[in-house]
């Protein structure tokens, strides 16, 4: 090896050794503008890390929330769980479904919606109703009534709407140009048919059957908490959405929900204004029995429920709500 | 020749590592997006509007895209910008699809 080649070996050894290690190559100013560059890209990627991370939390939990209730069909079962335990626990009361409103939380969904009933040949608003749930867990519902007599939440057997006869008295003073809704007990069960037959002759809508499940003459479950009655509408709903829509015999609508309330029976329980509902008891009798009926919410002109008090079905009376004449000319 | 021009290279490594301007415009604009979606679900009001948000949105995917080109520097921040952005178009377009499975009526 001559001069010229260990000469040329040697910027061979130098220039690999600056490639290894070319920091010894930089000099100490631009070290120190690396290591603070350095730094304050490292600041900046910190900062856009947490400033990601806290913005994706809200976001993120609400899509969860979204595939929660609409995995399974959660949030429509659960909808159509309160809608028909209304049609079937409050008596002449319907529901928009149109406008019934979900709002979603974080993994909460609180449903609102109004309540109607018909008096006469108009349906009034008599309130609106809250229901909270926590995932699918119903809380206790928030009723904002608009009327001046909302029903009780668990009515005491004095308060019972069917053992009150006074209430013959209070329509008896009732101009003729009213109309009237008001809850009809029977002296025994009767069948639907028979139960048509029986307001015939009268210029009167019946609105909704309290069916007989076999519970109702004490009036308790059988864990002993009042009973409230169920039933089902007796018209046909003209909104499409109702389940009370004519696609199906209302009696049939009944026993379905029945038996799918049954399914969802502590959503339907916490939903109604009952402490217990009973349903697979209920059920049972009504496969037994077939569906008989003790009661009934009938609407009309005020003279024309009055000429029931000599009607020797009818056992009391409860005075429902009561407008202006609305039933036509 | 060639090995001047790895020592360059290598020095440049070590030296110019900053990421591109248009990929950290697009962050900080992913990020207001981002920023902006959350008020709206917090407050649950239109305040800001969608064509707000989305504008935002689709200025830092061009952004994002301008500095996921430019070869120069890091292109970090460019990348992110852009997942945020296809966070935000996915969260949207879910969204609207699980509101309709949620209580369908018209």
């Amino acid at each position: 090896m001559n001069n010229g080649d260990q000469e040329y070996m040697n910027l061979l050894n130098q220039a690999k050794q600056e490639l290894d290690h070319p920091e010894k190559n930089i000099s100490e100013e631009k070290q120190k503008h690396i290591i603070l560059s350095g730094k304050n890209r490292a600041k900046w990627t910190n900062i856009f890390s947490i400033l990601t991370v806290l913005l994706l939390i809200i976001p993120v939990l609400t899509l969860m929330t979204y595939v929660y209730y609409a995995w399974g069909d959660r949030a429509n079962t659960l909808i159509a769980v309160v809608d028909q335990t209304m049609y079937m626990t409050e008596p002449n009361v319907s529901i928009d479904e149109m406008k019934l409103e979900t709002k979603l939380g974080f993994f909460t969904m609180d449903m609102e919606f109004d309540l109607f009933k018909r008096v006469g040949k108009d349906d009034i608003t008599i309130g609106s109703y809250s229901v909270p749930f926590l995932f699918d867990k119903a809380n206790i519902p928030t009723r904002n009534y608009k009327i001046d007599s909302p029903p009780v939440d668990v009515p005491q057997d004095k308060d019972n709407p069917f053992s009150n006869s006074d209430d013959w008295s209070k329509i008896e003073h009732l101009p003729e140009g009213t109309v009237t809704e008001a809850y009809v007990s029977f002296d025994k069960v009767y069948s639907l048919e028979d139960t048509k037959a029986l307001f015939k002759k009268y210029d009167l809508d019946v609105r909704w059957y309290a069916v007989n499940t076999g519970l109702e003459d004490k009036d308790q479950s059988t864990d002993g908490y009042y009973l409230i009655p169920i039933g089902f509408p007796a018209q046909v709903d003209s909104n499409r959405w109702s389940p009370y829509n004519g696609d199906k015999k209302n009696e049939e609508v009944f026993i379905e929900s029945l038996k799918f309330l049954q399914k969802h029976e502590k959503v339907a329980t916490t939903v109604s204004h009952g402490k217990e509902l009973d349903l697979k008891k209920r059920l049972n009798y009504i496969n037994q029995h077939g569906i008989t009926v003790y009661g009934a919410v009938i609407t009309g002109p005020t003279k024309e429920i009055l000429k029931l008090k000599e009607e020797s079905f009818i056992l009391s009376m409860k005075r429902g709500e009561v407008r202006l004449w609305n039933w036509g000319s | 020749m060639e090995l001047g021009f790895l020592r360059k290279k290598r020095e440049n490594q070590l030296t110019n590592k900053k990421n591109t301007i248009t990929g950290t415009i697009s962050l900080c604009l992913a990020l207001l997006a981002i920023f902006l979606f959350n008020i709206g679900l917090v407050s649950k009001t239109n305040y800001f509007s969608i064509e707000l948000i989305f504008t935002t949105t689709q200025m830092s995917l061009v952004f994002g895209v301008i500095g996921l080109i430019t070869r120069k520097n890091r292109r970090t921040y460019a990348i992110w910008a852009l997942s945020l952005c296809l966070f935000i178009f996915l969260f949207s377009f879910l969204m609207i699809g699980l509101s309709w499975m949620i209580n369908p009526k018209p």
